[in-house]
């Protein structure tokens, strides 16, 4: 096995108040290796999105890091100096995220905060970083590039915007891009041009990608390796085939028989009974006992650990 | 065949850009469409953000003011009805919108939200209109008991059961949903379809069903117009379009939805470039920019909606 680019071990995140800690990653562990797509999917609120924002150390000042390590290449990033970090993220680990507009200095033209960190990062001049960000702009489908550089972020789409985003989480070639829902606010014709890109420069590149999404779609279509998540913990894992053709877990089965097709006889939905507890209300036993249709008397009296079931399929399921 | 409950000619909207005094042109945001919905159907508007379809539903709400055009309520052209006009018809035509979290009152305990409606349209009296609303959590699927609670108790696709349950507090016989189940997660989102579904078998009403998720519109469409910068291009039965499209609109649109599937290598048709912006839509056809098949016609010439096959109509100078 090569070497992992990340592993992420045991890592529990909370929000914290004086009063009282709420634990909303519960004991994640997972490895990404060189040129994998790992997909993280899950429900609202079922921790994914706080586990990328824990390894990238971006966490909201009433969330921390309670348990765990976060290693890139082997080095710890939980508890590691800011001036560290800020010198890792962006240069080996980039993350781009749903709502590029929040993510882009609307002051700022789109060249200066795409230069900005080549220089730092790369420390190139400022004629030279011009030169690369106006490949990469290219890259991400600018035909024009110097224009767009001059231009501000209000000025163009979603679709650009996240282009944009792109161009700028790759240009200074991570070896890891954490992609937070990074196609869901955009239209599907859009979504189709930007998921072609990053397959596109994950083809080019050895580059290992942590893929954050809910849609199962999007999954299937990017994805070599799937987490799935419900309720701060991961339920089930596996390579993406074994997913989508055995999958083990009822949660997983649920999410799959509530999703609408595009193929195929037309059958009704089956959804998964009830709503996901919110964080802190867990129930003692199973955490997905109350919505599962299986659920026995031991999946409320005893939480299942997470166990490799048949080789490379790890399930959290008494039954599975 | 029986008369349609919403018939819509000729609809337009244009939104003028620019003041009073230095008038800039206008977004076409809708540009003359044709729809009609029968009784009893689940008729679906699907198209890209910025099409024009929230449009459409809220012009046949009376929400907003139509440029031109008819929007025939029942056979009766209610487009130039003044708001009093509209009020007894508001009773037979209501709305489900995407954001539960905003189409509550927070202030406004569930009971009484639903209760006001019946109130004011069915002159009930506050205790009959309570039990009233007793019963239609219960139709929903949530306990008589959630009354007594304020919207901020309830998860999203609660919230979005209490504004299906005050939709179908009037009996009414047309309901425009307006992307219901987009913010929803995918386990809630099929327990809503499911719930409508139950509703229009039980109720025969007909659903104006507004929504970007070509997935959840072939599971809850009889009929399907997709609309591209303020026109529908198509329009057919869910089996003619999802089986047989003929607009290369639709064609590279229903190609572009990732299916959660591993097997089955397909088709995608690329479009190149985004949707142009409606207050300068392009000559001749207003796909040609984005077609792969654009030839020189589809510049200058704009191509005649028309009937390909009896229900099924598209607006393309090649079927």
């Amino acid at each position: 096995m090569p070497e992992a680019i990340l592993e992420v071990k045991s890592l529990r995140t909370v929000f914290k108040d004086k009063h009282k800690e709420l634990t909303v990653v519960d004991g994640i562990d997972f490895e990404i290796g060189p040129n994998e797509v790992v997909a993280l999917v899950g429900e609202s609120g079922c921790g994914k999105s706080m586990t990328s924002l824990s390894i990238m150390q971006l966490l909201p000042r009433s969330a921390e890091i309670a348990e765990g390590e976060v290693r890139y290449r082997g080095r710890n990033l939980v508890g590691m100096k800011n001036k560290e970090m800020a010198k890792l993220r962006g240069r080996h680990i980039s993350m781009i995220f749903q709502e590029p507009m929040t993510s882009l200095n609307p002051v700022l033209t789109i060249g200066m905060q795409l230069t900005e960190s080549i220089i730092r990062h790369l420390g190139v001049s400022k004629v030279e970083a011009d030169t690369r960000a106006d490949e990469w702009l290219k890259r991400v489908g600018f035909p024009e590039p110097a224009r767009i550089r001059r231009e501000f972020p209000h000025r163009l789409s979603g679709g650009m915007r996240q282009r944009v985003m792109l161009a700028m989480a790759m240009s200074c070639r991570p070896d890891l891009l954490i992609a937070d829902e990074p196609t869901t606010a955009l239209d599907v014709t859009i979504q189709a041009q930007v998921l072609d890109l990053i397959r596109e420069l994950l083809k080019e590149s050895d580059m290992s990608v942590l893929f954050i999404t809910h849609d199962l779609g999007v999954v299937a279509e990017m994805a070599t390796r799937v987490i799935v998540m419900y309720a701060g913990q991961i339920v089930e894992t596996t390579d993406v085939r074994s997913l989508f053709q055995k999958p083990m877990h009822p949660y997983t089965k649920g999410l799959l028989n509530s999703t609408p097709r595009m193929k195929g006889d037309i059958e009704k939905l089956i959804p998964i009974a009830g709503s996901v507890p919110p964080a802190g209300m867990y129930p003692p036993g199973c955490r997905f006992a109350d919505r599962c249709p299986l659920a026995e008397a031991v999946c409320r009296a005893e939480a299942p650990q997470l166990r490799e079931v048949v080789p490379g399929h790890r399930v959290r399921c008494h039954l599975a | 065949m029986t008369a349609p409950l919403l018939e819509i000619k000729g609809l337009k909207k244009h939104f003028p850009i620019g003041g009073r005094f230095n008038k800039k042109g206008a977004v076409k945001a809708v540009d003359g469409v044709d729809l009609a919905v029968y009784p009893g159907e689940t008729l679906s508007i699907v198209g890209e953000s910025g099409c024009g379809k929230s449009t459409v539903g809220r012009l046949a709400l009376r929400l907003m003011d139509s440029t031109e055009g008819e929007i025939l309520f029942e056979g009766t052209n209610i487009a130039g009805y003044s708001q009093r006009q509209m009020k007894p018809i508001r009773k037979d035509m209501q709305c489900v919108f995407q954001d539960p979290y905003a189409s509550l009152n927070p202030r406004m305990t569930v009971g009484k939200a639903l209760a006001e409606p019946l109130i004011v349209q069915q002159k009930m009296g506050a205790a009959q209109a309570m039990k009233r609303a007793e019963e239609l959590l219960e139709v929903v699927g949530l306990r008589a008991s959630a009354t007594a609670l304020y919207p901020h108790e309830f998860s999203g696709g609660q919230r979005q059961r209490i504004a299906i349950a005050r939709a179908i507090s009037l009996d009414p016989k047309l309901i425009v949903a307006d992307e219901p189940v987009s913010a929803l997660d995918v386990s809630i989102q099929a327990q809503i379809v499911n719930l409508l579904g139950d509703l229009q078998q039980k109720t025969n009403v007909s659903y104006l069903f507004i929504s970007h998720n070509l997935s959840v519109v072939r599971h809850i469409s009889d009929r399907v117009a997709v609309m591209y910068l303020g026109r529908v291009v198509e329009t057919g039965t869910k089996d003619q379009l999802f089986n047989n499209p003929l607009h290369p609109y639709t064609q590279a649109l229903l190609s572009s939805v990732p299916e959660p599937d591993v097997d089955g290598k397909r088709e995608r048709i690329m479009l190149r470039g985004e949707v142009p912006n409606a207050a300068n839509p392009p000559s001749g056809c207003p796909f040609h920019p984005r077609c792969p098949h654009a030839v020189d016609r589809c510049r200058t010439e704009r191509p005649a909606f028309r009937e390909v096959e009896p229900g099924h109509s598209a607006s393309c100078h090649f079927i």
